[in-house]
Formats: structure tokens, C-alpha cells, sequence
């Protein structure tokens, strides 16, 4: 029986490992590295062994490397499990030492770890352990923060006038720009978008009901907040996630200053002020954008756009959409610093969570928004 | 062992950061089969020099011959083939913080031997074995492991290609004692099996005396001195003498005596 498992040879610098059985010899030929072995690696379980003795030929193997001992090691085992005869000719003085090296190794493909592929129920029980340890964990970051602060109003000495500044820097008078243009832009979409819906009804002044309620109550803090999510909540969790990383954290803890105090509450306090100032700023532009597109496209005067403005949107609206914006800052803060602690080992692991901070904290402020509007709607405001 | 045949050959090089000179017209041959040291001062380039061997870092200017080949010309693809002969044991090991132990050796033979899945994690466990730590190691994560199992595992990669050259940045920085002994040792061991030919930087005179056939001495941008470790101990030259006339050189030198 011949099987000739790689009849191709390719005459450049490397030559494709070969691996043939005539009869009861195995010979061998080619470059048997990792390189090469790929030729007849793959049809190496399903070979055909000859029965009895058996004579391995390796006058023709020109390259020898831990790959190919290895390949040849497993042949071996192979044959000592039928406890058949094994006779080796052509091995160099070099390659010999490669392959003694190998088989005192003592690894054999059984004691090759399988990666643990864990069953559908496991993979459930652990990701919902893992979901409710994350539930417990933020509750009780929730609550230690809570405490630090409570300590902090009482010997307000505590507080960190400096970081807090720093952060409303950061967080707040860095962001203008990209609030500023995305809340004009949504402006001069929905007027855009309703403006020609109203113009059907010669009701094109109510445009500016339209922009301002819309913009005013839901929008403004709304896409301010899922902003200020991606950027300033991300980088939280990017910043503290390193610091876990290089141990800067600990560090810290061992200057017996608290992480929390230093890190995370200046974040917190900062956000929540920044945020609602932001979204103000949001209001404004958000309204100009209207204004814009309604004296281009509707013929809205200035004048007449922000009379109307005034009588559309009630104080009331305003607070609302202002009020909101504290508690999504809040969420965004908070998850932020959170998944920046549960940063563990790696590079890798930074990214993984920092991406988890920003989706769970823009969903977080998708849903609390909905909840808002359930409950005031409840309370008829 | 020795032969006179170069592995590396470093002509003029020259490497700036800004208007700070860290080599200036430095040269440096690496013969093939010997274990060499670069060890200086901190700040005396060891590390950049071997990133530039390594083909990690381009020079300012002069030539690198990597293996017969001019590095600085070649392009992309050639280079590519070129890294493939070599192994780089970085300084904190620079595993994959993602992916098991296995999983990281695994990295090199799939990206460039095509072997069925099963047979990269036999050729892994090998190579766990060969550096001293077991197959069951493999499914490990690098956060799991202690310093010294970090830099093997960290060995384990460099070597899954059997490189003809292997480079090593500070292999026993950060090891207790008893570990870098044990890490020197397996350098030796592996040396004999594979037989890659070795540049090393390190601070370590222990390792310096029980590795290197050869070092080279780095300072005031150039290469102060070269020799074997007993020429290098001798030496009255003023320049080399601080580093290698201290009593912690000295103590090193003792225990080898001692030993042999």
C-alpha cells in the first residue's frame, strides 16, 4: 500500500514536509518544520499505519525543527501504543537531540489541555451569577459612595475643590464644541423634517412649538447626556481602569488616600453640574438651529420664531428637561467609575469595560428618561 | 560552537531622539551561535540598541545586517519573513493579557504555519514543558501568573518558531534570586537544544557570568568595550571599571569561582 500524502514539491528555498508508507516503511522527506508541516499535517490521524515492524526512513528530511520532532514524537507514541517495532534510520545527530528533547517532555496529545467548553445550562448559571455579583457590586459602589459624601458634607474640609474643577474643565467647558454643533444640527433637523409637514396646514409658526418642545423637554438632555456618556464617561472608565492596571490605585490606597474620594467623587460632583449647565447651552443652540432653518425655509422671522418660543414652552418644560439632566449625569458618572474598578490584569480588559460603560450607561439613561416621562405624565406636569 | 560567521552585523548606526544622540556611529557584530550581552549604564541605549537589532526600531541612520540582510532596505513582506526567524523575550513579557498561556504561544504557529488547531496546542505544550512549566500551565491567563512563570511562558513564545535568534531584554529584571538562577539555567538548557544564537541585554552580573560568551559595553553613545567576562573583569580601563568593579560584580564573580 503506498499512501502518498503530498505529491506536490516545490523546488525553492523550503520544501513542503512529506510524510509516505511503502509497505512497512514510513519515509519521510522535505522540510519537517512548522512552516512546512501543514503539507499532510491535517490527514495524520486518519493515516493508515502499517501492521508489525516497522522502519522510518529519514535520509530525505533536510530541516528539523520542534515541530517536526513533535510530529514524529506522536508517530512514535503511536506505534509504542500497538507496541509495534520501530526502526529509525537517517536521523541526524542534530535532529536526534531535537526529538530526545522532545520525548523527555513527557507530553503526550492526551495530556493536552482542552480548553473547558462549558454546556448551554453552565454558560447561563455563570452569566447570570456573574449578572447579579455586578447588581450587588454597583450597589454597594452606590452606597460606599454615598457614605464617602456624607462624610465629606460633614467636614466639608474633605472636599476636592481642585479635582472637582479640573473635571468641570474636562468634562464641561471641553465639551461646548461638540454639544454646541449636534444640539444646533438636531435643531435644524426637526424643524427641517416638521417644517414641511406644518407649511401643508399654514401652520409654519408652529415650528418653533415644535423645536422648542421637543428640543427643550427631550432632546437637549437627552443627546447631551448619551455625548457626555461616550466622552467623559468612557474616559473615566479608561482612566481608572489603567490606573487599576498599573497598580497606580493601590498606590494611592497605600498613601491611605481614598480612591474614592480622589477619583471618583470630584467626577461625580463635576457632572452633575457640568451636565445640566451643558444642557442648557444644549436648549439654546438647539433652538437657534430651529431659528435658522425656520427664517430659511418657512419664512419665520427671528422675532416671530422667538415670540412664539415663549409661549410654547413653559418654565415648567424647561425645569423638567434641566432636572433630568443632574440624575443622567449622575448614572454616567457612576458607571463610568464603576467598570473603571472592575478593570482586572490587561490591557484588554480596559477596552472590554470601557465599552460596557458606555453602553450601560447610555441605556441606563434611555430607560430612567422613559421612566421620567411615564412618572410625569403621571403627575400631569 | 563559535564561529566566525555574523548573525548581526551593525555598521555606523546612529539613532536621535530629537537633538539627544543615543548611539553615534556605533558598530557591533554578533557571531553565530554565541550568547551576547550588551550591558551600560541606564540611559546608555541597551534596550533601543536591541529594538533596533530586533527590527522594532528604525535607526537615524547607518545599517543593521540581520541574518545576511540589510534591514533598513527591504520591504514589507521580506521583513515580515525575516521576523520569523526571530524570537523576542520582551522585559515584562508582553503576553497577550486576553488569551491563555496556550492560547499566546499559539499566536506565532497560527498566524504563520497553518497547523490544524490541535497540533498548535501540542507544539505548545511542548514548549510549556520545555520552559520549565506544565501542559496544564497553558490554560492559564497572565494575570494568573507569578513573575517568574511569566517570563517562561513569555520564553515559550518567543521559541514557538524556533528562532535562529533570539533576543532577550532583561530576562532575569524582576525574578528573586532563586528564580533568575533557575531562569539563567533554562537559558542554557534551551541554548543546547535549539542552539539560537542570543543577545541579551542585562544588568544582571550573575547572569552575565553564567550566560554570556561574549559583552559589550555601552556608554557615552558608543560601544566603551568588548570582550569576555574575564577580559571585561580584568580590565584597568578606566571606563569599564566602575561597572564591572563594584562589589556586587565582584560577589558575582567570587560565587562563579567558587563554583567551578
Amino acid at each position: 500500500m503506498t499512501a502518498n500524502l503530498s505529491p506536490s514539491m516545490r523546488n525553492d528555498k523550503q520544501q513542503r514536509a512529506t510524510l509516505q508508507i511503502k509497505d512497512s516503511s514510513l519515509i519521510c522527506g522535505g522540510d519537517w518544520t512548522v512552516q512546512q508541516l501543514a503539507a499532510f499535517e491535517r490527514s495524520l490521524d486518519q493515516l493508515r499505519l502499517p501492521t508489525g515492524p516497522v522502519q522510518i526512513d529519514l535520509r530525505a528530511v533536510r530541516r528539523f525543527d520542534t515541530g517536526g520532532a513533535w510530529v514524529l514524537q506522536r508517530l512514535l507514541l503511536k506505534l509504542a501504543q500497538g507496541q509495534q517495532a520501530v526502526d529509525i534510520s537517517g536521523l541526524s545527530a542534530e535532529a536526534s537531540g531535537l526529538l530526545k528533547l522532545v520525548s523527555e517532555t513527557g507530553i503526550t496529545p492526551e495530556k493536552v489541555p482542552g480548553s473547558a467548553r462549558s454546556g448551554v445550562l453552565e454558560a447561563l448559571g455563570r452569566s447570570s451569577l456573574e449578572r447579579a455579583l455586578y447588581g450587588i457590586g454597583l450597589l454597594a459602589f452606590v452606597g460606599e459612595m454615598a457614605s464617602v459624601w456624607l462624610g465629606q458634607l460633614i467636614r466639608p474640609g474633605r472636599i476636592r475643590w481642585r479635582e472637582i474643577a479640573h473635571e468641570l474643565g474636562e468634562a464641561g467647558y471641553k465639551a461646548l464644541g461638540i454639544v454646541g454643533l449636534l444640539s444646533f444640527l438636531l435643531g435644524v433637523v426637526i424643524a427641517y423634517q416638521g417644517g414641511g409637514q406644518l407649511r401643508q396646514y399654514a401652520a409654519s409658526l408652529f415650528v418653533a412649538d415644535l423645536v422648542g418642545l421637543s428640543m427643550v423637554r427631550e432632546l437637549a438632555p437627552l443627546i447631551t447626556a448619551i455625548i457626555i456618556a461616550g466622552r467623559s464617561g468612557s474616559a473615566y472608565t479608561a482612566q481608572i481602569g489603567t490606573m487599576q492596571v498599573t497598580e497606580e490605585v493601590d498606590a494611592l490606597r497605600s498613601m491611605g488616600i481614598a480612591p474614592m474620594e480622589l477619583l471618583v467623587l470630584p467626577k461625580v460632583l463635576a457632572l452633575m453640574i457640568a451636565l445640566p449647565l451643558l444642557t442648557v447651552y444644549a436648549d439654546i443652540m438647539g433652538v437657534l438651529g430651529g431659528m435658522v432653518m425656520a427664517s430659511m425655509q418657512l419664512d419665520v422671522g427671528f422675532a416671530s420664531y422667538i415670540d412664539r418660543i415663549s409661549i410654547a414652552v413653559s418654565v415648567e418644560s424647561y425645569l423638567v428637561g434641566i432636572g433630568k439632566a443632574p440624575v443622567f449625569a449622575a448614572i454616567i458618572a457612576t458607571v463610568g467609575c464603576y467598570q473603571g474598578f472592575q478593570v482586572v490584569g490587561s490591557a484588554e480588559s480596559v477596552g472590554r469595560h470601557t465599552t460596557l460603560s458606555v453602553v450601560q450607561s447610555i441605556m441606563a439613561v434611555i430607560v430612567v428618561d422613559a421612566a421620567f416621562s411615564v412618572a410625569l405624565n403621571y403627575f400631569g406636569i | 560552537m563559535l564561529s566566525p560567521d555574523p548573525v548581526i552585523e551593525v555598521r555606523d548606526l546612529t539613532l536621535r531622539f530629537g537633538r539627544k544622540v543615543v548611539h553615534d556611529r556605533l558598530n557591533l557584530t554578533v557571531r553565530r551561535g554565541e550568547i551576547l550581552a550588551i550591558v551600560g549604564g541606564s540611559g546608555s541605549g541597551k534596550s533601543t540598541l536591541l529594538r533596533m537589532m530586533a527590527m522594532l526600531q528604525p535607526p537615524s541612520a547607518g545599517t543593521v545586517l540581520l541574518l545576511g540582510d540589510e534591514v533598513t532596505s527591504r520591504g514589507l513582506v521580506q521583513n515580515l519573513e525575516l521576523r520569523r526567524r526571530l524570537g523576542v523575550l520582551f522585559q515584562q513579557g508582553a503576553l497577550f493579557g486576553g488569551m491563555s498561556v496556550l492560547e499566546n504561544i499559539g499566536v506565532p504557529l497560527h498566524e504563520h504555519s497553518g497547523l490544524s488547531a490541535r497540533l498548535i496546542d501540542e507544539i505548545g505544550c511542548v514548549k510549556l514543558e520545555l520552559v520549565g512549566l506544565e501542559a496544564n500551565d497553558g490554560l492559564l491567563y497572565p494575570n494568573q501568573l507569578s513573575g517568574g512563570m511569566r517570563k517562561r511562558a513569555a520564553l515559550a513564545r518567543a521559541i514557538a518558531l524556533d528562532p535562529e535568534l533570539l533576543f532577550l531584554d532583561e530576562p532575569t529584571s524582576g525574578l528573586d534570586p532563586l528564580s533568575a538562577a533557575a531562569f539563567d539555567e533554562l537559558i542554557l538548557e534551551l541554548k543546547s537544544a535549539l542552539d539560537p544564537t542570543i543577545v541579551m541585554v542585562t544588568h544582571d552580573m550573575d547572569s552575565l557570568w553564567q550566560l554570556a560568551d561574549r559583552v559589550i559595553l555601552l556608554g557615552e553613545t558608543r560601544v566603551l568595550a568588548e570582550g569576555t567576562m574575564e577580559e571585561m573583569a580584568d580590565s584597568r580601563d578606566p571606563a569599564v571599571m566602575p561597572f564591572f568593579q563594584n562589589p556586587r560584580a565582584r560577589a558575582a564573580r567570587a560565587a562563579v569561582e567558587r563554583s567551578a
